[in-house]
């Protein structure tokens, strides 16, 4: 074979690792400024940033369980049966409610199933705010992944936190790869 | 340095002859196996023969590459409660308390879904244990081939339509007076047998027909009342089994295991315990034993007849070998030694043996210390005799039958007599059947209606003299099935369902403490809760009596002379796993390896290497076996310390109308079996074997894990035991190491077995495979060497190959200090933890396999291909903190981290240390045995420190110096 038939078939193959794995990686979480649109505009600025609405009254489990819990649909209607009761976005969350369908969210922050993350251990024990992951989800009309939510993003903060001292053992970050992978 | 290494060569050379596993190795041809790697896993498999091939499949590659990476990034929707239920929060698991087949249990649910099974340990009897069966259990609630809707000659109908169709016959046949017979399963459920009551009360003709092929009822049968029996092991010192399968496969094995392991544990101050089987197979429970005598069938009969001549003072006419003279004298004379601290325990299915063995207990005085019997007026053994009576009378037209209903029950595969049983039950013009899933008797049956599982169900079950267990589902049932028991009411009338009359039953029965409940709500609860009752006052104990004897020594006298007769015996018993067959859709169950054969996925017959000499038999040889005109092609097992002239065989396979899973899995013994009164005849005399010529590969997880003389295992006896406490365990390595020490951190986890309490009884690897989803690979993969189970446990056999002593080691990884299998891979996948756990980066591995290779202990398992979790329901079983492994990826025991992060976790929350045995590991919880310790080296007053400093401590393979964090504590035998 010709040594430029050799170069081509390198570089080829180069080429094609380079986008099979741009592509596996963006499947498996790595979507920095993902904001998709919801099938109900909800925005978080209203309710979380305009009126203040505290993060744990519709995340309930944030610092009880692994997941933060998405907000029941009744929940909604805690207030928005007298609140803004017939602007068009609540009639699809009564009409969830009162048919039973619920409502397909997309999920803007996904993890690989490799990675186990728990929200209690970080909002409860760690004591670290929602924002320090989340961004300022107060300012944001649209809901996006602000933080590249990857490995290496995740392992920066665990260092700067490692330094704790052993015996505080409220706050000792770990550094294992077990603590995330198994 | 060199020294030691010759000394280390020559100990091996010594231990080859003292240990053996494989029986061609030891006996038949020891050019066979010879080769630790002879094949298997590692076979290579090339497709590239050369250049053209090469550039074929790297153009082929690069083309798809980029194909492959052309998929839209997948958008994940995320769904909300409609209504939050304040009890669940997502990721945190709850746990009810329910029960499983008598054992009490607690159920873990994640999202209201049923993930985990675990032993409860409110209840005084179980302490906490649980058997393979029951861990198994939560993935038969999920099995895709349940019944899912009533049917009427296989076509589906509606709830109503069935319930309709049933009251109408069961009123029609009442008006009409024509008999109904309804056939169920043994029953010890207060509330079932009350509802029976009130149903055969309502439409009078009805015949009650509880029907096992078990030995469970002989008891009861013996005595001739519903007397069920407790055993106590802490009472006696001297155990003598009878074909007894007290550890395994029996109903009470969780609270034997318990206790036996209680009085195996040297730490306490007790008086020496010693276990004597006889049997005429090696089951589970005999390789436990300090002395076993493998005896065939006739054999038994005679020793336990010359038993009761020197005990109770009977007299015998029959003579002895001078063998067995020995056996009996020395048993005889250590039971009389113990008196009342001895105990006799039969596991063989016949009456008149059932009586001998009382009488002997009751010349003991067994009866008022080990064994308690009690009068259970909620048990309805199974009675054999009505069955058997129903089908003759059937056949023989002499009497009419208009409306047979199947409860839970599968004649038409159990009945040894299938011809019999068709015609006579042919005769019955509507027949109804309510199960689980498709079987045998639904097939035959005009209307099937499918049951709910046992977590999907209210029950109650009496599963000693003072504690009741308490069934609750614990999810709605997943499919339109009902429990039987609802249906029945509405029969009755009573359309409020079981759960509104179990409460009413209880609260006529059991809420009698008034003082500790004020209100039946609140005593209801409690007990639903704890998920058992202890009812102190309930159960009369029942004075044993045992009628004279004559007529039983006569007809088990019937025997020829045994020195002369070498006809061969059928011996049928039912396995740990698949118990009668209603297991068999359960892949856990089958790819469990059985826990003395290491087979999974087959039935087999077991035959002694000195027949399988005599007519050259190997193992995987296909024989005929045969008995008074039945016959089975069965392949052979040449199985150590099967009686000469034994071939025992499992039933509970060969199923023909199953689910996939068990579809055509061994074959169909049970029609060796023979009615006789009281029982299912199990051992049966003069069969035969022919050679077919053809040969069978059974998938054996054992020939590959030889133990090629190396120091693995270490025992003493207790008489060393007690002179020298490190006996046995007297080796110690020099060692040198060139790997810096672990660094003192917050925790250093470790875990050790003590191989004294182990009886091999393989509930933990169940355990372990629904912790860890780990996948169930098939019989064509473990004939391949590629099974999956992260914890294995390793049978070695020793001495005579007749009857050799059986050693029990669970194996999985070591959690090396020195990891041999990190120092190998390329790409840092395996690495070591601060707290001293070997790690196993998923997302990192890719899939060398070198740190397998280098494992000394191979306990790594690689995923060879992708083993789908593709059936909706099927899915529903997997624990969602534990990664699901793809194809290419190594992965081993870790230690069940998400345990230990869980409960860090919980500590961290409540701002506590973690306290000592907070963490229980999958396999920890189901040991019954309780022989696994795991815990934290770095708290000197943690069990495990304990057991670490333990002069009984080794590690396997210690030589090497890869500091397991694994390590076992000596075995130690009651013998001579």
């Amino acid at each position: 074979m010709k040594t430029r038939y050799k170069v081509l078939l390198i570089l080829l193959a180069l080429a094609a690792a380079i986008i099979f794995l741009i592509s596996k990686a963006r499947q498996s979480g790595f979507r920095e400024g993902y904001a998709p649109i919801q099938p109900v505009k909800f925005s978080h600025k209203i309710h979380a940033g305009d009126n203040k609405m505290q993060c744990l009254y519709c995340h309930f489990a944030a610092d009880k369980g692994r997941h933060a819990g998405i907000p029941p649909t009744s929940l909604c209607l805690n207030c928005h049966t007298k609140v803004k009761a017939t602007s068009p976005e609540i009639l699809k969350v009564k009409e969830a409610v009162s048919s039973q369908k619920n409502i397909k969210w997309i999920r803007v922050h996904n993890l690989p199933d490799f990675a186990y993350f728990n929200h209690a251990q970080h909002v409860n024990v760690g004591k670290v705010s929602c924002q320090t992951c989340h961004d300022k989800v107060e300012t944001m009309e649209v809901l996006k992944q602000a933080k590249p939510m990857n490995m290496g993003w995740c392992i920066e903060c665990h260092r700067e936190n490692k330094l704790a001292p052993p015996t505080d053992h409220k706050r000792a970050a770990g550094g294992d790869c077990a603590r995330c992978h198994y | 340095m060199n020294d030691e290494t010759a000394n280390n060569k020559s100990n091996s050379r010594k231990l080859d002859e003292h240990y053996w596993q494989d029986i061609h190795q030891k006996v038949l041809d020891p050019a066979i196996n010879k080769d630790e790697f002879t094949e298997g896993e590692f076979d290579s498999f090339s497709v590239v023969k050369g250049r053209r091939d090469f550039l074929k499949i790297m153009g082929f590659s690069l083309t798809m590459l980029p194909m492959a990476a052309c998929t839209k990034g997948t958008i994940r929707k995320a769904i909300p409660y409609l209504e939050k239920n304040d009890k669940v929060i997502p990721g945190l698991a709850s746990w009810y308390a329910t029960s499983f087949d008598g054992v009490p249990l607690i159920l873990k649910t994640r999202e209201g879904r049923p993930i985990k099974v675990e032993g409860n340990d409110k209840s005084l009897w179980s302490a906490g244990g649980a058997t393979a069966v029951s861990q198994a259990s939560i993935l038969s609630l999920y099995d895709s081939y349940r019944l899912k809707r009533p049917t009427k000659d296989a076509n589906a109908i509606s709830w109503e339509k069935f319930q309709e169709e049933f009251k109408n016959a069961l009123t029609k046949a009442k008006a009409e007076k024509k008999k109904i017979v309804l056939v169920s399963d043994e029953i010890r459920s207060p509330s079932t047998a009350a509802l029976i009551d009130d149903f055969i009360k309502e439409f009078g003709q009805v015949e009650h027909i509880t029907y096992s092929t078990g030995h469970e009822s002989l008891l009861a049968r013996s005595f001739e009342d519903a007397i069920d029996v407790d055993y106590d092991f802490t009472k006696v010192n001297y155990v003598l089994g009878i074909g007894a399968d007290f550890l395994g496969a029996d109903r009470n094995s969780v609270h034997n295991s318990k206790q036996y392991a209680r009085r195996k544990d040297v730490s306490l101050k007790q008086p020496a315990f010693k276990h004597v089987q006889v049997e005429s197979f090696l089951s589970l429970t005999g390789s436990n034993a300090d002395d076993r005598f493998p005896l065939n069938y006739d054999e038994i009969k005679l020793f336990l007849l010359h038993l009761l001549a020197r005990v109770s003072g009977e007299k015998i006419n029959a003579g002895l070998s001078p063998e067995m003279e020995k056996m009996v004298q020395k048993t005889a004379a250590e039971l009389l030694a113990q008196k009342e601290k001895a105990m006799v325990i039969n596991g063989l299915s016949d009456l008149s043996i059932q009586k001998v063995v009382n009488k002997i207990n009751l010349s003991l005085g067994a009866f008022d210390s080990g064994i308690t019997l009690y009068k259970n007026d909620y048990y309805r053994p199974a009675m054999v005799d009505k069955f058997e009576s129903l089908i003759d009378s059937l056949a023989k037209k002499k009497t009419d039958v208009d409306v047979i209903i199947f409860v839970d029950s599968n004649p038409y595969y159990h009945y040894y007599n299938q011809d019999k049983l068709n015609e006579a039950l042919s005769r019955v013009p509507q027949k109804f059947a309510f199960a689980f899933s498709e079987d045998e008797t639904t097939s035959q049956c005009q209307f099937v209606a499918p049951m709910n599982h046992t977590y999907e169900s209210w029950n109650d079950t009496v599963i000693s003299r003072n504690e009741i267990a308490v069934t609750q589902p614990v999810i709605n049932p997943l499919l339109d099935s009902k429990q039987f028991q609802d249906v029945f009411l509405v029969c009755l009338g009573k359309p409020e369902g079981f759960h509104h009359y179990m409460k009413e039953v209880w609260k006529k029965n059991f809420w009698n403490n008034k003082t500790l409940h004020l209100t039946f709500d609140s005593f209801w609860m409690t007990a639903v809760q704890d998920g058992v009752f202890a009812y102190s006052n309930g159960a009369t104990s029942y004075k044993a009596h045992v009628d004279g004897l004559s007529k039983e020594i006569e007809r088990l006298l019937l025997l020829k002379d045994m020195r002369k007769d070498d006809s061969l015996f059928i011996a049928l018993y039912e396995k740990t796993s698949l118990r009668d067959g209603r297991f068999a859709n359960n892949p856990w169950l089958h790819e469990l390896p059985d826990p003395i054969t290491k087979v999974t996925w087959d039935n087999y017959a077991m035959i002694s290497p000195a027949l399988a000499k005599k007519l050259s038999i190997q193992t995987g040889d296909m024989i005929e076996v045969s008995l008074a005109g039945k016959s089975v092609v069965i392949p052979a097992l040449v199985q150590p310390g099967v009686a000469t002239q034994t071939i025992a065989m499992a039933v509970g396979y060969g199923r023909t109308v199953c689910g996939k899973v068990g579809l055509g899995v061994g074959r169909n013994v049970g029609h060796f079996a023979q009615y006789e009164p009281g029982v299912f005849q199990k051992n049966r005399k003069a069969a035969t074997i022919s050679k077919t010529g053809k040969t069978y590969q059974l998938a054996l997880t054992q020939t590959h894990h030889s133990i090629e003389g190396r120091d693995i295992y270490r025992e003493t006896t207790l008489k060393e035991f007690v002179n020298k406490a490190n006996s046995g365990n007297e080796k110690k390595n020099h060692l040198v190491t060139m790997w810096s020490e672990q660094k003192n951190k917050e925790h250093q986890w470790a875990m050790a077995i003590d191989l004294n309490k182990c009886n091999g009884c393989s509930a933990c690897v169940v355990s372990c495979n629904a912790e860890n989803n780990i996948p169930v690979v098939g019989r064509e993969e473990v004939l391949n060497r590629r099974e999956m189970h992260w914890l294995r446990i390793d049978r070695y056999y020793k001495g005579n190959e007749e009857n050799p002593t059986v050693a029990h080691q669970p194996m999985t990884c070591h959690h090396c200090e020195n990891a041999p299998c990190e120092s190998v891979c390329p790409v840092l996948a395996t690495v070591h933890s601060s707290d001293g756990l070997n790690q196993q980066v998923y997302n990192r591995c890719v899939g060398t396999r070198y740190c397998a290779n280098n494992c000394p202990y191979k306990v790594r398992r690689f995923n060879w291909f992708d083993y789908p979790h593709n059936d909706p329901n099927e899915r529903m079983v997997l624990n969602p903190d534990v990664t699901v492994r793809s194809r290419g990826v190594m992965e081993k025991c870790s230690l069940c981290i998400q345990r230990i992060q869980e409960a860090k976790l919980t500590a961290k929350k409540e701002g506590r240390e973690l306290r000592d045995g907070e963490i229980k590991l999958a396999c920890q919880q189901s040991c019954s045995s309780d022989a696994i310790v795991f815990g934290d080296l770095m708290d000197p007053n943690s069990k495990i420190s304990q057991m670490v400093k333990d002069p009984r401590n080794f590690t396997v393979l210690e030589e090497l110096n890869v500091k397991p964090r694994l390590s076992y504590l000596t075995k130690i035998r009651n013998k001579e």
